[in-house]
């Protein structure tokens, strides 16, 4: 290896980051990445080389860490959440038999038990789902096509509404440049973004959700704004972590992956995400995506 | 009056806590219960005992639930090839696999996750219910 890259230097008159691995005299092996180039005399005639290695262990090693996490990614995306999955099935299925066999012989502290491992292995059910679903936006490869944002973004929220028959709720979607995305995943920033409006609006009698955009330079800014129960900037840092939430589950149902899942999309398509808030009053959040 | 027989469903998973769950929901709904954990076994059991219809996992080691589905379907005995599979999955299939499945000749397919009550409605759907015939003499 060393001899080729030798050669190359006085074939080409210079290599550079040629990987190789050398042994020091004490037999102790280190990648590094070889820089080398020749020197000449005045009238062009080679006298020698001059090179450099450069030491690529750390480099070689955090590739190497990060091609092991997504093979474990991976994994977890493939068998083990059916895995995780199945015994909490089990869980709920027998729960509910429970409950409908026994009745007659389960008095109200009895039923409320049982209640309450349904309502555990449930929510267990659904981090394990948004889990997934987290850690497979982070694997699959993104394919970009020409994704008109008004369009897309009406038809999500319309999908949402009809599973709330009865509540009263306005959205105005303003005219939006279209997006160079992955279709898939933006819809589904489209849908956790919509979820969390009508869901954190539950409060109010009449939700008010306003949906536009702004053109900046080579970036287009989307927003929605709710005028719903809000939070306290104070935490706006925990907001887009995994599993991090501002409400119990009690106040609001949910597993905190869904910004989570915004944030990892938005930022594969080199977009940021973030979000301003008032306690009380509601609450907007934006993402960014490159300019087509 | 004679009460028709109860029919017998072939239940095959490798998972036993899934077996159990399922088995006591068919048995719940007054059907028989045969239990096998693999393709293999599934298929050998299904040969022998000819049950009313047969539950495949996805997947099984030894021999999984689309090999086994794929040998039933094709078996020479049509009391065998026409007996109806329904295929459990863990995840929804995608347009090419449920085309899949359907060309094999498998009834229906299901995830597992659906709710007790969906489950056995899919078994009944796609089970005669009607009492079989006396043996030809």
């Amino acid at each position: 290896m060393g001899a080729v890259s030798y050669e190359s230097v006085f074939k080409k008159g210079s290599v550079s980051d040629y990987p190789l691995t050398i042994r020091s005299l004490d037999g102790k092996l280190t990648d590094v990445l070889y820089n080398a180039s020749v020197y000449k005399d005045d009238k062009g005639n080679v006298l020698g080389v001059t090179g450099v290695a450069r030491d690529n262990t750390r480099v070689k090693r955090e590739t190497e860490e990060v091609a092991s996490t997504s093979k474990e990614m991976e994994a977890f995306s493939g068998s083990a959440s059916h895995d995780l999955r199945a015994p909490l099935r089990v869980i709920d299925g027998f729960a509910q038999m429970l409950m409908e066999d026994y009745a007659d012989k389960l008095d109200d502290k009895g039923k409320e038990i049982v209640t309450n491992i349904r309502a555990s292995s449930t929510q267990m059910r659904k981090l394990i789902d948004d889990l997934l679903t987290f850690s497979r936006l982070g694997q699959q490869e993104i394919k970009k096509e020409y994704v008109a944002m008004g369009v897309l973004a009406k038809e999500v929220f319309d999908e949402l509404r009809r599973a709330v028959p009865d509540r009263q709720i306005e959205c105005n979607i303003q005219e939006m440049p279209d997006a160079r995305a992955d279709l898939a995943t933006i819809r589904l920033v489209w849908v956790n973004i919509f979820s969390n409006a009508i869901k954190y609006t539950g409060l109010k009698e009449k939700a008010v959700i306003e949906v536009g955009s702004k053109t900046e330079g080579d970036k287009i800014t989307y927003y929605v704004k709710d005028n719903g129960v809000g939070f306290d900037m104070k935490f706006v840092n925990k907001l887009f972590n995994v599993f991090q939430r501002l409400h119990s589950v009690e106040e609001f149902e949910g597993t905190g992956v869904g910004l989570a899942n915004i944030k990892r999309t938005v930022e594969r398509h080199g977009g940021t995400a973030w979000a301003e808030g008032k306690v009380g009053e509601g609450a907007t959040f934006y993402f960014t995506l490159p300019k087509v | 009056m004679e009460t028709p027989a109860a029919k017998h469903i072939l239940l095959v998973d490798d998972d036993p806590t899934t077996r159990r769950l399922f088995g006591s929901l068919l048995a719940r709904a007054g059907f028989e219960v045969l239990y096998a954990k693999d393709g293999n076994e599934g298929r050998e059991m299904a040969k022998r005992l000819k049950p009313d219809l047969i539950l495949l996992d996805y997947n099984m080691p030894v021999m999984d639930g689309m090999e086994a589905a794929d040998r039933l379907k094709t078996d020479p005995d049509p009391a065998i090839a026409n007996i109806p599979v329904i295929l459990l999955t863990s995840e929804d299939l995608s347009i090419e696999a449920q085309a899949g499945i359907k060309a094999m000749g498998v009834a229906a397919y299901m995830q597992k996750g659906v709710s007790n009550e969906e489950f056995i409605e899919q078994v009944k759907k796609n089970i005669d219910m009607s009492p079989k015939p006396a043996a030809a003499a």
